[in-house]
């Protein structure tokens, strides 16, 4: 479509602002992570500073936080292996199967995504304290699969329901096994979906606080909780505080670069269709 | 008279086929069941019950009193309205700038992807991060916007001291960061319009504008329809960007119902009251979002 000058003009104008809006906090947060603890202080505030890593390396150098990067890398990961594993089959039995109350496990499972996280946090915490899952890195992969399944099942639906039942029908025909055409058939050709689905729950598991922070104490505490050591009594280390920022978004950031378009339609589809 | 056999198949539902789907199924929902509902079973249960936690074994029944708290206490009265201007202004701001920003990124050519990963990155980072970010950026004496507000000869803003502002600056932060869902569904749907009867209203001379309301945005409807859900569910039950940009204050004027629930357990220890919030926040979570999705249920 042509479109004429002004409105090249505006276009461009509110997409540059825009751009700014958003990219400014993080860029601020990097700075400030190359700064002294006085230098974070300094009014007026310097724009541009030499990259300098001595923040990042008195960060790496606490005790501690060796054991939350690997908590926080086990618990993502396994995390995200069992609700795709466990998510993508139920997804599939639900999509494919004519199964008598069917809707009604669907509806389960939708209505789970309704429940506030903080509203079973007591509960959760009270059993864990009694079955001895508080402060554990398997407590923690519990409850991210808990509400990492409900998403998977509901996103994957579409990506299933997607590719034509004729292609299984055949293969059935043909003496495959239902477990069989569903993993070497139906699941290769939603293998876009079934990327988004996963990077997205990853994102979900990396990032989550609040049972990170309440369902810990010593062995199983996350990377995001690092961020509060330096707040301290005596004030915010802001320098340090910017410094564990980014260590904690980089990950994040870098799925966001290289995934977006795959990210974006995935999300959508999902989204949509489910 | 011989017995035939030729009699339909039994209809069982627990034919092998289906066993094998039930066997898919189980192990989502006992996981389900298990760590989300049992332990929201529980709260329906705490909440009617008199629990200190610093006063374990003193247990007992209270019937509704801690209900009747959610009326009286004027804290938690509060809190459940903050929650509602909370969720409603993010929401309803967020989804319209995300549309905004998709409808011009869409007409970009120059540096497109650029602009796409910037508008869509904020939404994959923890909240917690964007919270003490922004916590930075607000900060009174030394914060870089109220640098950047007096260089352009404005005055100094109190962006998290006084009630009112702190409850906006919150909502800026939340916007900052979920606005780009609504870009990032937007812009896919706009992308895969079919760009011939948008070509054929601009040669018949309608412009951009007539453009946008009769072609474009009621093929975005679906899809604004479920950003708007979404991003209900999550604004109404956020904790991480309020614990980490304001922890509720100053006093209690940003203090939603999650943080609430929070302080309740937490801080006063008094579980009973705290799972009374907790049950009242589910229960209106359900009930909207089930008014807002009653159309795409019944669909499905």
């Amino acid at each position: 479509m042509k479109q004429s000058v002004t409105s090249k003009i505006v276009n461009y104008t509110i997409a540059c602002l825009s751009a700014v809006f958003f990219i400014f906090p993080l860029y601020w947060t990097l700075v400030t992570s190359f700064k002294t603890y006085k230098e974070a202080f300094q009014q007026p505030p310097t724009f541009l500073v030499w990259p300098n890593f001595n923040n990042y390396i008195a960060f790496f150098r606490q005790s501690d936080i060796l054991l939350f990067l690997k908590n926080s890398v086990v618990v993502t990961l396994v995390s995200v292996i069992i609700s795709m594993v466990v998510g993508v089959i139920a997804s599939y039995a639900l999509t494919r199967s004519r199964l008598p109350g069917k809707e009604g496990f669907g509806l389960f499972l939708l209505a789970s995504r309704f429940i506030p996280p903080i509203s079973t946090l007591i509960p959760i915490y009270l059993i864990f304290r009694k079955v001895g899952l508080y402060d554990t890195r398997l407590g923690l992969i519990l409850l991210n699969c808990a509400m990492n399944i409900p998403y998977v099942v509901w996103m994957m639906r579409g990506f299933i329901q997607e590719v034509p039942i004729e292609i299984e029908e055949s293969a059935w025909v043909d003496g495959c096994g239902k477990l069989r055409a569903m993993t070497s058939i139906v699941l290769p050709m939603c293998r876009s979906g079934m990327a988004a689905t996963a990077v997205l729950i990853m994102v979900f598991t990396w990032n989550e606080y609040l049972y990170a922070m309440m369902m810990t104490s010593v062995n199983a505490k996350t990377l995001p909780l690092s961020m509060m050591n330096y707040m301290g009594e005596m004030g915010i280390e802001w320098n340090m505080m910017a410094t564990a920022g980014i260590v904690i978004l980089l990950p994040t950031i870098i799925f966001s670069i290289f995934t977006h378009r795959n990210l974006g339609s995935g999300l959508s589809f999902g989204a949509v269709k489910g | 008279m011989m017995q035939t056999t030729q009699a339909k198949p039994k209809r069982s539902i627990f034919t092998q086929d289906n066993l094998f789907m039930y066997g898919m199924m189980a192990p989502a929902m006992i996981i389900v069941f298990v760590v989300s509902i049992v332990p929201l079973a529980y709260t329906f249960y705490l909440s009617f019950q008199n629990y200190i936690l610093t006063k374990p074994g003193a247990i007992h029944f209270a019937g509704f009193e801690n209900f009747t708290k959610l009326f009286t206490d004027s804290t938690i009265r509060d809190s459940i309205l903050h929650t509602f201007v909370y969720t409603g202004a993010s929401v309803i701001l967020s989804l319209i700038i995300g549309l905004a920003l998709a409808v011009v990124i869409n007409n970009v050519t120059v540096g497109k992807t650029f602009f796409r990963i910037a508008l869509f990155t904020p939404m994959m980072l923890s909240s917690v991060v964007v919270g003490v970010i922004w916590r930075f950026l607000f900060n009174n004496e030394l914060g870089v916007l109220n640098y950047l507000v007096v260089f352009f000869g404005g005055h100094k803003v109190n962006w998290l001291g006084t009630g009112t502002m702190a409850m906006t600056s919150i909502i800026i932060a939340d916007i900052w960061q979920w606005a780009s869902y609504t870009f990032i569904l937007a812009l896919a749907a706009l992308e895969a319009m079919n760009p011939e009867p948008l070509e054929a209203a601009t040669i018949d001379g309608a412009n951009s504008w007539q453009i946008f309301w009769s072609l474009r945005f009621p093929q975005m409807l679906p899809v604004i329809e479920v950003a708007a859900v979404f991003r209900f569910i999550w604004a109404f039950r956020s904790f991480d960007l309020i614990y980490a940009l304001t922890k509720g204050g100053p006093g209690t004027s940003t203090e939603t119902m999650a943080l609430e629930v929070w302080r309740q357990a937490f801080t006063r220890y008094d579980v009973g009251t705290s799972s009374a919030v907790s049950v009242l926040m589910f229960c209106l979570l359900f009930l909207i979002s089930i008014f807002l999705l009653r159309n795409s249920v019944k669909n499905s």
